[in-house]
């Protein structure tokens, strides 16, 4: 990225350095291989540090994240009925990082991400993720089957990332024998979404909650 | 769910954590899982073991074992069994005399139609029992005669019909049965009282039995990937929390098939008869015609005081079903004419028109 000096003015090298600051990356200092659940939130939190996120390295770093299910026992609850949302880190209001457990066949509603950042680890087992255009406004009384853009498979760590403007998904576990566990990381957090229906493009308000924060159950539940 | 020590591997087998507290001393686990094993005996199960009567619990999966040793009877205080991710083709027949043990986990083996030994259901304590991503074409007819079962898994099978034997299971509290080929729900699956998850996903089944709305303690009905057109209206009176149907026809292939069978003319006498109110009694008629009389089913608009017999006309109402979900109920009317707007059939020339007013009248409706 270049910049252009306007005062050339030899001696105000502080002003000048001040000026580069501006540019220089903001995370240029940091791992980009965090080797552990707490390395990751804390490269998290210095990545979030400032006003400024850099998303690229957010990615990067979700995706050189590795961990071991030592790590990940305390968020790993599953439940018959459906999948659990397992908040690990509340990144002090910019960002939510958490587990979710599917346990066999579960899968999500189709869902916005109100306006945030969406990155989807999978760290256990198979994951499809089905994305799928914004419904047409036709109008109050049109009803619309959703169109899927596409349909793709996570698994051994692979990321996925998702906002508003890319579309809406879906997110199931289509095995009927294994569960699948991801990491989820969502800047800045969102505690509504609107859920579509499939058939319809109708869409109504939904309510997201967590099952557990920091490995205690919600009293919710 | 499978309860196993965390391993090396990160993204291979799936772990709850939530059960480890069931094992607080270490010392009553035999944990051989994740070594690659083609097969291990007593001796070597034992190998590091003081009391082999002390053992609650043993995890042997993820190896690659082809059979279990017929020895494993000596664990007489075992509880929790885990096989999963091996290549089990048959069980010895000496697993039926562990009289302690409650949780059988056999996922991802090669087990089949002959696999389980006959006298199966004499391990009358079991009560989880996961037989999912075998080869079994049957369900196991010895299932039914193990009442204490609450956790049944049977997902990813290759099971087309299942028995109508579902009654005796009225302890059983979760039923998977995903990822097979059933065709057809028995009416005994409504009598399973204690049902709490119920996933029927990715089968062939078009319909659900009316059984169903007995079922007032199920929070999860699992129904995607199905064939599914309608569901039977009864199912509003379950109290659910969770239910899915992504992936089924619902409205638009039905509409297609919307057909109406003319009733015959015993049907439209019988009708008359009884929205008549004529009397009639073994004196005057033959007993046949008794009965086929009393089985008169009443018309669901509740403005219509008609009844049918066989002949009935299929209708679609959507309903909001608790504020969540919006579904597509089957009803059971005596004739068109009954329909708020009434489905016409025919005498438009151009085909989609035909069907576009047919579906927008079901909706509608």
């Amino acid at each position: 990225m270049t910049e252009t000096l306007l005062n050339t003015n030899m001696h105000d090298i502080h002003d000048i350095q001040l000026i580069r600051q501006k540019y220089v990356d903001n995370t240029a200092h940091l791992s980009t291989h965090p080797k552990s659940l707490n390395e990751l939130i804390e490269l998290l939190y210095e990545a979030f540090a400032t006003n400024d996120v850099n998303i690229d390295y957010v990615h990067t770093i979700m995706n050189n994240y590795k961990g071991n299910v030592k790590e990940w026992a305390p968020f790993l609850k599953f439940q018959p009925n459906k999948y659990t949302r397992n908040l690990v880190d509340a990144g002090n209001g910019k960002f939510n990082l958490m587990i979710l457990c599917w346990a066999e066949s579960q899968g999500s509603s189709i869902h916005d991400h109100t306006n945030s950042h969406c990155f989807m680890k999978c760290i256990q087992g198979t994951l499809v993720e089905t994305k799928y255009a914004w419904p047409k406004d036709g109008g109050e009384n049109t009803e619309t089957p959703m169109e899927i853009i596409s349909r793709t498979e996570l698994k051994d760590g692979k990321v996925a990332y998702i906002n508003d403007s890319i579309g809406l998904h879906r997110v199931e576990n289509p095995s009927h024998t294994d569960t699948a566990v991801t990491l989820h990381l969502y800047v800045p957090p969102y505690s509504h979404c609107s859920v579509f229906d499939e058939r319809t493009g109708r869409t109504k308000e939904a309510h997201v909650t967590f099952y557990s924060i920091n490995g205690l159950l919600t009293t919710s539940e | 769910m499978a309860t196993a020590l965390p391993s090396q591997e990160g993204y291979e087998d799936d772990y709850d954590l939530d059960d480890v507290d069931d094992f607080d001393d270490f010392s009553d686990t035999i944990d051989y899982s994740h070594l690659n094993l083609n097969a291990i005996d007593y001796n070597e199960l034992t190998a590091t073991v003081e009391n082999p009567h002390h053992i609650k619990n043993i995890q042997l999966n993820s190896n690659s074992l082809l059979t279990l040793t017929p020895e494993i009877d000596k664990f007489q205080s075992l509880i929790t069994l885990e096989l999963s991710n091996n290549q089990l083709v048959q069980l010895p027949h000496e697993i039926i005399y562990l009289k302690n043990l409650k949780n059988l986990y056999l996922k991802n083996n090669s087990l089949d139609d002959l696999s389980l030994p006959k006298d199966f259901d004499q391990l009358k304590q079991l009560e989880v029992i996961n037989l999912g991503g075998n080869r079994f074409k049957q369900f196991p007819y010895q299932i039914f005669r193990m009442v204490n079962l609450k956790e049944l898994y049977m997902g990813s099978n290759r099971i087309t019909i299942l028995p109508d034997l579902f009654q005796t299971l009225t302890k059983m509290e979760v039923l998977y049965l995903g990822g097979n080929q059933i065709g057809n729900i028995p009416d005994s699956i409504g009598y399973m009282d204690s049902l709490i998850v119920l996933n029927l996903c990715d089968n062939r089944l078009r319909t659900l039995p009316r059984s169903i709305s007995r079922l007032n303690r199920l929070k999860s009905l699992s129904l995607h990937n199905n064939q599914f057109c309608a569901l039977p209206p009864d199912i509003i009176r379950l109290d659910l929390q969770e239910l899915s149907l992504r992936n089924n026809p619902l409205v638009v292939r039905f509409v297609r098939d919307l057909t109406y069978d003319v009733p015959t003319l015993k049907e439209l006498a019988a009708r008359t008869i009884k929205l008549h109110r004529v009397d009639y009694d073994d004196k005057s008629i033959p007993k046949c015609l008794i009965e086929y009389l009393n089985s008169a089913k009443s018309c669901l608009n509740p403005k219509c005081k008609g009844v049918y017999f066989e002949s009935c006309h299929k209708n679609i109402k959507f309903v909001d079903f608790c504020g969540k979900f919006y579904l597509p109920l089957l009803q059971f009317l005596c004739s068109p004419a009954c329909t708020p707007t009434s489905t016409c059939s025919m005498t438009t020339t151009n085909h989609s028109d035909d069907m576009n007013s047919k579906f927008k009248k079901v909706l509608l409706g």
